[in-house]
């Protein structure tokens, strides 16, 4: 009878001898019968084990084959491979018998006979096993021309041992809804990488010192991060794929200008008000601290005698994202009575034109329109809607915006299938659909967050 | 109006008794929807806007109490007065300033008004759809109307005619049986009806009309006119109901046309640019505005109802009236001469 540690240090010995081509079979002489255990490198120096189906002791005995030729064939392999033999049903009436006569057969092995769980043993052995290739994480490397390079940084030498950690500085940008993928690549001597394994998460951007911690041959978790990364199930070419060739300039500031028509039945103006806040809250995470937004809340004009006419409320300026947020908290179940067919767009855009200060560089700005009902027009007009009564201009006020550097324009539209021309200016021709936002691809048409083809699948190697 | 047994069976258009009968009488027609109780309701705003002494007085209770409740709703209310329910008649008179009558050898007589009686009835739209185009009910009481006055104010809603074009089939039906009534009189000369007709065209406020007005060149301003408002010279009046008529819903309006030329003399008939409310007034500009000058404002986002938007200042809603009054003495004199 061996300890188990001795058991313990055979298969270590073996495990380390373990190659891509060098195998070794573990066959487990256990109560119900043998079970054997394939083991082997992967491509990446992995020690991989796979247990194959039980093979009864009535079966191996008393079948038509003669026992011990049974069992001989039973431990046979295709190319090269170690054999260890454990006992570990040392009173099983089979086993002693079996051990013999599998001895007898390959007197190479190393035969042993100790009472354990040798699946959970296999385990811890190879987890503890040294690696025997460097381990490196996947990060991209921006060019001084903006274009991207896939790059390493270390996280583990040959010889690493489960527990150790490497802390590692990076920069994640945004990526694509299955969000920013750690990979960890092995490489030998050569310098040839092989995946090892690949987890994802989605991350806000942002700058993260990251701690990978070995877990062991094959095992990185990665801690520092708002949550567990979960495993990824894209192919590598697929990953290398969704590389960008460049990385625009990045946005230093952005400003959110944000016009919601408080007009028409309570309910319209409700989703019109939690559209907002997603798309501002979409923003918000893509830029964080680097985000300021406006907020303006507008309705008809009055053309009531003695009606008070101040159709545009500028309910927050240049303020924080959750000032932003709670402010449309605030506008919930305003309306804003008057004239029916149109609101006071035209003077929204007219007081944002006046009110942004002069475009500095790398700063975006974005106007943001969300409503339904046309603008006033700036004088008479076929659709017989009024003309807006300070005789604002639309059309002027979306060239003046369009026409200022680093500044986007868009629209949510209740129904785009009837959006006039004002919303149709705004929006290149297609107004986003009220009852469907894509606020992704919105965020990127406004310039607030990368286009999907400017996504990073990886994260940027950071300043330590 | 001299009211004849039929009229006398509506108590509605029966003057009072003691009043005094009017010199002439004009009937007001139209479409269903044309805009008749609005034109009348803005009369009396009309009339006081003129300061020249004309004034509107019903000839019996209830057209007195009707006048006092359309010009209130326009001018007061700034709403457009109900549709027609059911039929309803009323008279009235116009008055103008005193004129001296002859003077006698021996005394002066007193002065005498001019009075000129209006009549109207006014079915509502479904009474004068085709089923009911027989000589019976309200339509009946039309057409005897128009028998007995020789003025007439026809309405042409060009807005209503390009929505759905029914003043021809409107038109043709009252004038046939208008002509068979009078064919036996002897003043039905060359197949042609005796009346005076004053055709308005209403609605000159309206984007649509105002437009096609300009398209054509024929809107001029009058500097004496404080609000400087838009006007087509009467001369002008009659090619720009012919273009509106063109743009008929139906196609059939260009026929209206040519069917009041086949029924009235043509030196009997005057056209008329028209506006029961006129163009807005910016009270702090005080005068039209070419930018702005829409005087409707709607009523709700789901409804197509619309309000006054500001002051009623009508345009040629007394000018016809006058016209056909004139006419209608000068005629009078010249029979009498004869």
């Amino acid at each position: 009878m061996s300890e188990p540690d001795e058991v313990r240090k055979a298969a270590a010995g073996a495990v380390a001898d373990l190659t891509e081509r060098n195998a070794l079979l573990v066959a487990d002489l256990a109560a119900e019968g043998l079970v054997l255990w394939d083991l082997r490198r992967d491509a990446a120096g992995t020690p991989r084990g796979r247990s194959r189906p039980v093979l009864p002791w009535d079966e191996l005995l008393n079948g038509p084959v003669p026992p011990a030729r049974a069992l001989e064939r039973a431990v046979q392999t295709d190319g090269p491979a170690r054999l260890l033999l454990v006992n570990t049903f040392p009173d099983g009436p089979h086993n002693a018998s079996a051990l013999d006569a599998l001895r007898r057969a390959r007197p190479d092995a190393t035969a042993l006979t100790c009472d354990l769980r040798l699946g959970d043993l296999l385990a811890e052995v190879i987890a503890d096993t040294p690696l025997n290739r460097w381990y490196d994480l996947v990060t991209l490397q921006r060019n001084d021309d903006g274009r991207l390079e896939l790059a390493c940084r270390l996280l583990f030498p040959t010889g690493a041992r489960r527990g150790e950690k490497a802390p590692v500085a990076v920069e994640c940008e945004a990526a694509d809804e299955r969000g920013t993928v750690f990979a960890v690549v092995a490489s030998a001597q050569e310098r040839r990488y092989t995946l090892v394994t690949r987890r994802t998460m989605r991350v806000p951007p942002g700058r993260y010192t990251v701690t990978a911690e070995l877990g062991g041959p094959g095992r990185v978790r990665f801690r520092g991060l708002p949550a567990e990364p979960v495993p990824d199930d894209r192919t590598w070419a697929e990953l290398i794929g969704a590389i960008p060739a460049r990385l625009p300039p990045p946005v230093t500031a952005a400003h959110l200008v944000c016009a919601i028509e408080v007009s028409g039945p309570p309910e319209r103006v409700a989703e019109r008000l939690a559209r907002a806040d997603q798309t501002i809250a979409h923003a918000a995470a893509e830029l964080r601290d680097r985000l300021r937004v406006s907020l303006l809340a507008y309705g008809p004009h009055a053309f009531e005698r003695r009606a008070v006419d101040a159709p545009v409320e500028i309910r927050l300026w240049a303020g924080t994202a959750d000032e932003a947020l709670d402010e449309l908290e605030n506008l919930a179940g305003t309306t804003h009575p008057g004239y029916p067919h149109a609101a006071a767009l035209e003077c929204v855009l007219a007081e944002v034109a006046a009110r942004l200060d002069p475009p500095e560089p790398g700063a975006r700005t974005a106007v943001l329109a969300v409503g339904g009902r046309p603008a006033f027009p700036p004088r008479v007009h076929p659709s017989e809607i009024l003309p807006c009564p300070v005789r604002h201009d639309w059309a002027a006020a979306v060239d003046v915006l369009a026409d200022r550097p680093g500044t986007a324009l868009g629209a949510i539209h209740d129904r785009p299938e009837y959006a006039s021309d004002v919303w149709l200016r705004l929006s290149d021709g297609a107004p986003a659909d009220l009852a469907a936002v894509d606020v992704q691809r919105l965020g990127a048409s406004l310039g607030l967050a990368p286009a999907a083809a400017q996504r990073l699948p990886f994260p940027l190697a950071g300043s330590p | 109006m001299q009211p004849t047994g039929r009229v006398k069976e509506n108590p509605g258009m029966e003057p009072e008794r003691g009043a005094p009968p009017a010199e002439h009488n004009i009937a007001m027609w139209g479409p269903p929807g044309s805009g008749k109780t609005t034109f009348l309701a803005a009369l009396t705003i009309a009339m006081n806007r003129r300061q020249d002494g004309w004034k509107v007085v019903g000839a019996n209770g209830p057209s007195t109490d009707a006048l006092i409740k359309l010009t209130a709703s326009l001018a007061t209310q700034r709403r457009f007065p109900a549709a027609t329910r059911g039929t309803e008649r009323y008279r009235w008179y116009l008055i103008g300033a005193a004129r001296e009558r002859r003077r006698s050898l021996l005394r002066r007589r007193a002065p005498e008004d001019v009075r000129i009686g209006l009549d109207l009835l006014d079915p509502s739209g479904e009474l004068f759809n085709q089923e009911h185009s027989g000589y019976a009910g309200a339509h009946g009481e039309l057409i005897d109307n128009l028998v007995n006055s020789r003025g007439i104010v026809f309405l042409f809603d060009p807005v209503r005619e390009f929505e759905d074009g029914d003043a021809f089939d409107y038109l043709h039906g009252v004038l046939s049986q208008l002509a068979h009534r009078m064919l036996d009189s002897p003043e039905f000369a060359g197949g042609r009806l005796p009346h005076y007709l004053a055709v308005c065209v209403t609605k000159f406020d309206e984007i649509r009309v105002l437009e096609t007005a300009e398209k054509l060149r024929l809107v001029t301003s009058d500097v004496a006119d404080p609000l400087g408002f838009p006007k087509v010279e009467p001369e002008d009046a009659q090619e720009l109901f012919r273009t509106l008529c063109e743009v008929s819903a139906t196609g059939n309006a260009e026929m209206v046309h040519n069917t009041l030329a086949q029924y009235f003399r043509p030196e009997r008939v005057r056209y008329f640019v028209t506006s029961a409310i006129g163009f807005y007034v910016d009270p702090l500009i005080g005068a039209y505005d070419r930018d702005d000058y829409q005087n409707l404002l709607p009523e709700a986002e789901s409804s197509r109802a619309v309000r006054i938007r500001g002051t009623v200042h009508p345009i040629n809603v007394v000018e016809p009236l006058l016209w056909l009054g004139q006419s209608l003495a000068a005629d009078r004199r010249g029979r009498s001469a004869r």
